[in-house]
């Protein structure tokens, strides 16, 4: 049904009549926001970024030429706005090895809180260079679904799975620590 | 399911504001507008360029063609004519690569 939905409304933007597009905008703005706040972790610069990508996305509406589903296509778009956004806007990033020693100071002192321990986590994945932070990002967004993250990012899958191994290796290698802990807690309490 | 796995799976999104569409949209009809006003000025703008720069270069060539003979002549004709029509594409083509862009 959103599908046909989405198909209705692009086609009647097509036709010049933009009201229209607030279906569009209605329907897709949690999963836009969403995969933004993945990639840059502030709500603020998500909703931005959300709002750039759909800006983009209604000036390129005719290039989408309705042969796979419109939010993939959505998704491709945003991905392509998110990552030159934050090519521009060069946000802080915490190095990977600083990363971990601020996590094993943490263990010393008393056990990760869960918050704490995601925290942690997300910022390693923003440490990450950018070819494994977007596979990351959209590979958990799409729900593990590697088609899916593949077809967002413009890539093979092939080529996606290799990211992924590449970058999971990096994160357990900085914060195998944290990844231990919080899995042998889990165990324990079992 | 591994621990990684797990954490970035959980990550909570925060809610769209209650104004965003709203935001979107006014963002959508001001670019709309703004795009209806410039094909105007890129008309203009295309009908400067083809007056001053090409009517006066297509007017030289023929002149300067008529002073000619033969091969010269022809090669001058020749030049004219792609001359106008590598015009004709960019009047064509420019406005809308400049809305696209």
């Amino acid at each position: 049904m959103t599908a046909e939905q989405d198909s209705q409304d692009v086609q009647r933007v097509i036709e010049g009549n933009v009201d229209a597009f607030e279906g569009i905008v209605q329907r897709w703005q949690q999963p836009l926001i969403h995969l933004a706040y993945r990639f840059c972790n502030d709500r603020a610069m998500a909703e931005e970024m959300a709002q750039e990508a759909f800006l983009k996305a209604f000036r390129s509406l005719k290039q989408w030429r309705g042969e796979g589903r419109f939010s993939t296509w959505l998704f491709a778009v945003a991905t392509n706005v998110y990552r030159s956004h934050l090519r521009r806007k060069r946000l802080p990033r915490i190095p990977l090895e600083t990363l971990e020693e601020i996590a094993s100071q943490r263990l010393e002192e008393q056990d990760l809180e869960e918050r704490e321990r995601s925290r942690l986590v997300r910022d390693a994945v923003r440490g990450l260079p950018p070819k494994y932070r977007d596979a990351i990002s959209l590979f958990y967004f799409h729900e593990m679904n590697l088609s899916q993250a593949a077809l967002s990012l413009g890539l093979s899958e092939g080529t996606l799975k290799s990211h992924l191994h590449r970058a999971r290796k990096l994160l357990e290698k900085h914060l195998g620590n944290i990844l231990r802990e919080a899995g042998g807690g889990e165990e324990a309490a079992a | 399911m591994n621990e990684l796995d797990r954490i970035l799976l959980a990550v909570e999104a925060p809610e769209s504001s209650s104004d965003f569409a709203a935001k979107v949209m006014l963002a959508v009809r001001q670019e709309t507008q703004a795009r209806t006003l410039s094909v105007p000025w890129l008309v203009l703008l295309v009908g400067v360029f083809v007056v001053f720069v090409g009517v006066p270069l297509v007017i030289l060539t023929v002149e300067g063609s008529h002073s000619l003979s033969g091969g010269n002549a022809l090669s001058a004709k020749m030049l004219w004519f792609v001359g106008l029509l590598v015009l004709t594409a960019v009047a064509a083509v420019l406005p809308q690569q400049l809305l696209e862009s």
